[in-house]
């Protein structure tokens, strides 16, 4: 199966399983969780099952196209179903055949890992899925968001696509994979992954990232005072993104990186409770 | 063989993977709360065994009895003084301890005891049906395990390791009937993964392990860790001998339902990186096992685990081992960069890595741990070359911002020491690398090297000087900073090496290098204080993990806490063992006796403001007795004094044995407490002249 083919498969499978087909969300984030139909929608009591494909950024990851396996740039492709259903982790397996792997052919392991993401007060338990020790997919029964505690909870199953993809087709090189039976990974993204690298860890302009995190840190923050929760979330993305820049710039000293991340995180819970109060009203 | 009234149980908790780490210790509380709760409801059984997979937590009672025991019980209430008034009413207590157990006060009754007359209630428990009792026990029994952490998964709010998706509770073939969170217990079990989710039967407690077993899970965890074993020795015969790895195996066995061993190799080519990063990469990614050829030397291959029957294994094989290729790929990546980067730039880079806000960043500890090796060096004629010296401090944290390091941080040290041999650094430069975080447990290795084990002691007095001025001394049982680890291997340092010394003058030095915005001399009177009681309640913890008694070991450490020094430490343990030795040898509670008498004396005089003095006045000595003790009191000061030079502990007592019968004398030919106030005072100071000849050896107040 080529690149496109595992998408579209698993689309169709989640949507047949009660996902919307959500799509990817139009700013630079470092995983799927971060699209607002994940951070926002994990919370209050309203059922949500969605699916999408979600492109990811996290620039320190960037090695100038050199790597076979890591990019600064990526696809996950993410699911969220709240309630949890009581049989997902035979739902998931179920997934994996729809695009050629069968767990009885395979070792497949559900390893122990407690997944947290400090910028967004967001943490969570469960598993990293390995089949044959290679790590596929990040398994999570979310707990908090936003440092709100969750209840109903949700579950969020993200596929690392490339990964699934060099399985499948066998190859040792992200690049070398088909997207479709023409056009490879490589020729669509190596040129960019180059250009990236360069930009992220030697050309971006640090003043201007500095000056631009403390504007939407206080975008956030008015925002969500006269309770527009979804642009303020947005600004609160814009912080998290060019966080992560100057960190890849190696602008930031281990001292700041905390005072950062403290930064991030409370306006994402400010925003959370807005969002939550927004919904409980209507 | 069930016999007739008996029936076996069972209790399955089938979960989605718990994490390994978890598992044994939830084990060990499912048979301690059963232990108990069978012994509260009088529930007989023969044996009581508990099992474990990554998905099920289980309990087994064989042959336990249908029904619990009639009970007979006393309940003590209030005593009978306080359960009745001056006028025979009952008060309030009583009152309140009859209602408690549902009866008026006249129906209690009067027990007699040891303490004294009780009013009591007379309990009788009538027997219940073992099936009842059973969903009691076992509904509690879950909801009792705690786990590091938990999780919510559904709506009730209950909260377990990982969510919890089917329950088997069984006594005979009778289902015992109960929910937890929205889980109905039930005699249907799931199968493995591989299995769809298909649902099994369970008939009788007695058939689940062999049932589970032709459903290819082997629930017995000892059996599975055995077939782990065989199994990794089979596939790997004809090639060379498993590393063997117990605490792996003990991981790999909880994250298995059923284990069967691939055998796997890698290209040649990596041979050539370190065995420790081979290691590694086997094992913390892939969990899995190296092999050795007849020398022990690593071959090409390695052994994963994996779960399921052994089918497919080349589809497994070939996974494990492109994984592993890339794995391998990158840290060859990492350890060709790291040594083309050389040691000297990451030294450099360590003016950017701050340790704490206060404190600053690694290279001004580094620049803070030369100026403290060097002081110790001069102070206590180590005698290491001091350009050697200063170069394995500066190499010390190299390898600390290494991309090795970065990816593996447990290589901290070990890859140092690797890159600084690999780049022709000097073996005490390379040893300091990786030893002077020695030990790394609180029993572990001490530096074998020289310079290192300075360079350890430096850096780890730095630790403690730094994090106790910015008030992070560790309290309670928190400690996050790991400080109590970093005491223990200093004073394990100085015990040994320094063994003669006293270190006050250079500890007080070393509050002279904190960084300028911490020197402050009024607080640091204050702070030295408290790292030097830090300092004894670790020598007094290492001495009893030893296995002394606490109030020796208090003893011989009473005279560090006196002085606030760290002075002579390699005395202590000799101390120790005159003083068990002397246990056995002589009559040693006399001996305390005698100390308790002569402190109690000096005490008393204390508090009644008797003048206590350092010097005897011979001209008040009136008596022969008092005299003659004088006498030999300024001998045996004397001969005490040599002996403790020379470190001759067990002959202090022997002193102290020849000696006793003379004090005995005094006590009992003469009068302390007399009327003339001058003489009673040089009375009370001979005896505190006396008391105090032992104060530099042990303080006897701890034995007694």
């Amino acid at each position: 199966m080529n690149f496109q083919e595992i998408i579209m498969a698993l689309q169709n499978f989640w949507s047949k399983k009660g996902c919307l087909l959500w799509q990817p969300y139009d700013l630079e984030k470092g995983a799927g969780t971060f699209n607002p139909a994940t951070f926002l929608h994990s919370l209050g009591p309203k059922p949500w099952n969605i699916a999408y494909v979600e492109t990811c950024r996290r620039p320190s990851d960037g090695r100038y196209g050199k790597n076979p396996n890591r990019l600064q740039h990526y696809y996950q492709f993410q699911v969220i179903m709240k309630p949890a259903p009581k049989n997902i982790q035979q739902i998931y397996l179920k997934s994996l055949e729809t695009i050629g792997i069968d767990s009885k052919k395979h070792d497949v392991r559900f390893v122990e890992d407690d997944w947290e993401s400090p910028t967004l007060g967001a943490w969570g338990l469960g598993w990293e899925v390995w089949i044959d020790a290679m790590e596929v997919t990040q398994f999570t029964y979310f707990q908090q968001i936003g440092s709100i505690n969750l209840n109903p909870i949700s579950v969020e199953i993200t596929y690392g696509t490339e990964r699934l993809v060099m399985y499948v087709q066998k190859k040792n090189s992200v690049y070398d994979l088909h997207w479709n039976d023409d056009v490879t990974y490589g020729e669509m993204c190596l040129e960019k992954e180059k250009q990236w690298s360069l930009y992220n860890f030697e050309i971006s302009d640090i003043s201007l990232l500095e000056k631009h995190f403390n504007d939407w840190e206080k975008e956030a923050r008015r925002l969500a005072k006269i309770k527009l929760a979804f642009p303020a979330y947005d600004a609160v993305m814009k912080c998290s993104h060019i966080f992560n820049l100057l960190e890849a710039r190696g602008a930031i000293a281990v001292s700041e990186r905390v005072d950062y991340i403290s930064r991030i995180r409370a306006v994402a819970k400010v925003v959370a409770e807005e969002y939550l109060r927004s919904i409980t009203e209507v | 063989m069930i016999k007739e009234n008996k029936k076996n149980a069972l209790l399955e908790v089938g979960t989605e993977e718990i994490p390994f780490s978890y598992i044994e210790p939830a084990l060990r509380q499912i048979e301690k709360f059963a232990l108990e709760a069978f012994n509260t409801f009088g529930l007989k059984y023969e044996t009581l065994k508990t099992y474990a997979t990554s998905r099920r937590l289980v309990l087994i009672v064989e042959n336990l009895v249908n029904e619990s025991n009639n009970k007979i019980e006393y309940i003590l209430g209030p005593s009978l003084k306080a359960a009745k008034d001056e006028r025979g009413e009952y008060t309030q207590a009583a009152r309140g301890f009859a209602l408690k157990n549902g009866v008026s006060p006249e129906k209690l009754v009067l027990k007699s005891t040891d303490k004294g007359d009780y009013l009591s209630f007379f309990k009788k428990t009538k027997s219940k049906r073992t099936e009842k009792l059973l969903s009691i026990v076992f509904s509690k029994l879950i909801r009792g395990i705690s786990f590091p952490k938990t999780m919510l998964w559904e709506e009730s709010g209950f909260r377990f390791a990982r969510p919890i998706r089917n329950i088997v509770a069984l006594y005979g073939t009778k289902v015992i009937k109960f929910k937890i969170a929205d889980v109905i217990s039930s005699n249907w079990t799931i199968g493995p993964h591989t299995y769809n989710g298909e649902r099994i039967k369970i008939d009788l407690p007695e058939n689940y392990l062999l049932i589970m077993k032709n459903k290819s899970v082997i629930v017995e965890q000892n059996k599975r860790r055995e077939t782990i074993k065989k199994s990794m020795e089979f596939v790997s015969r004809n090639v060379g001998n498993i590393v063997v790895d117990e605490s792996l195996i003990d991981e790999v066995n909880y994250l298995v339902e059923y284990p069967s061993a691939v055998l796997c190799s890698f290209d040649k080519k990596y041979l050539n990186l370190p065995s420790e990063v081979l290691s590694v990469c086997m094992k913390r990614n892939q969990k899995c096992f190296l092999v050795n050829d007849k020398n022990n030397n690593l071959l090409n291959y390695f052994v994963g685990i994996r779960n399921g029957v052994s089918k497919y294994q080349d589809t497994v094989k070939e996974g494990y081992e492109k994984v592993l290729a890339a794995r391998l790929a990158d840290a060859k990546f990492f350890y060709d960069n790291d040594l083309k980067n050389g040691l000297k730039y990451n030294i450099e880079r360590l003016k950017g890595v701050v340790l704490h806000n206060e404190i600053g960043t690694v290279y001004e500890k580094i620049e803070r741990i030369k100026c403290i090796a060097s002081l110790f060096n001069k102070e206590f004629n180590m005698q290491i070359d001091e350009d050697t010296l200063e170069k394995a401090v500066m190499f010390s944290k190299a390898d600390l911002l290494s991309e090795m390091v970065f990816e593996y941080p447990e290589l901290q040290g070990v890859i140092g020491k690797i890159y600084a041999f690999e780049l022709g650094e000097s073996e005490d430069v390379a040893l300091s690398i990786e030893q002077h975080y020695w030990p790394l447990v609180a029993s572990g290795k001490l530096p074998s090297n020289n310079v290192a084990l300075l360079v350890s002691l430096s850096d780890k007095i730095d630790t403690l000087v730094t994090y106790f001025t910015i008030g992070l001394e560790p309290s309670g049982s928190a400690d996050p900073y790991g400080l109590r680890r970093v005491g223990i291997g200093f004073v394990r340092i100085v015990m040994e090496k320094l063994a003669n010394c006293d270190l006050e003058y250079v500890m007080r030095k070393t509050f002279e290098f904190l960084p300028k915005n911490l020197v402050n001399n009024i607080k640091s009177e204050n702070t030295y204080k408290k790292l030097t009681s830090f300092l004894c309640q670790r020598i007094e913890s290492i001495f009893e993990m030893e296995g002394y008694k606490p109030c020796e070991v208090k003893a011989v450490t009473n005279i560090l806490k006196l002085n606030y020094g760290i002075k002579n430490l390699g005395t202590l343990r000799l101390k120790l063992n005159a003083l068990q030795n002397a246990k056995l040898r002589c009559d040693f509670s006399s001996i305390t006796i005698l100390f308790k008498r002569m402190v109690n004396i000096v005490n008393q005089a204390k508090k009644q403001n008797i003048n206590i003095s350092v010097v005897i006045r011979e001209d008040l000595l009136v008596l022969d007795v008092e005299k003659a003790i004088f006498n030999v009191a300024k001998r045996l000061k004397i001969e005490v004094e040599r002996h403790i030079l020379k470190e001759e502990y067990s002959e202090i007592f022997d002193e102290v044995v020849k000696i006793k019968p003379l004090i005995d004398n005094f006590f009992e030919k003469v009068m302390i407490m007399t009327e003339n106030e001058m003489i009673k005072s040089n009375r009370v100071s001979l005896i505190n002249y006396i008391k105090d000849i032992f104060d530099e050896f042990i303080n006897f107040s701890y034995l007694y």
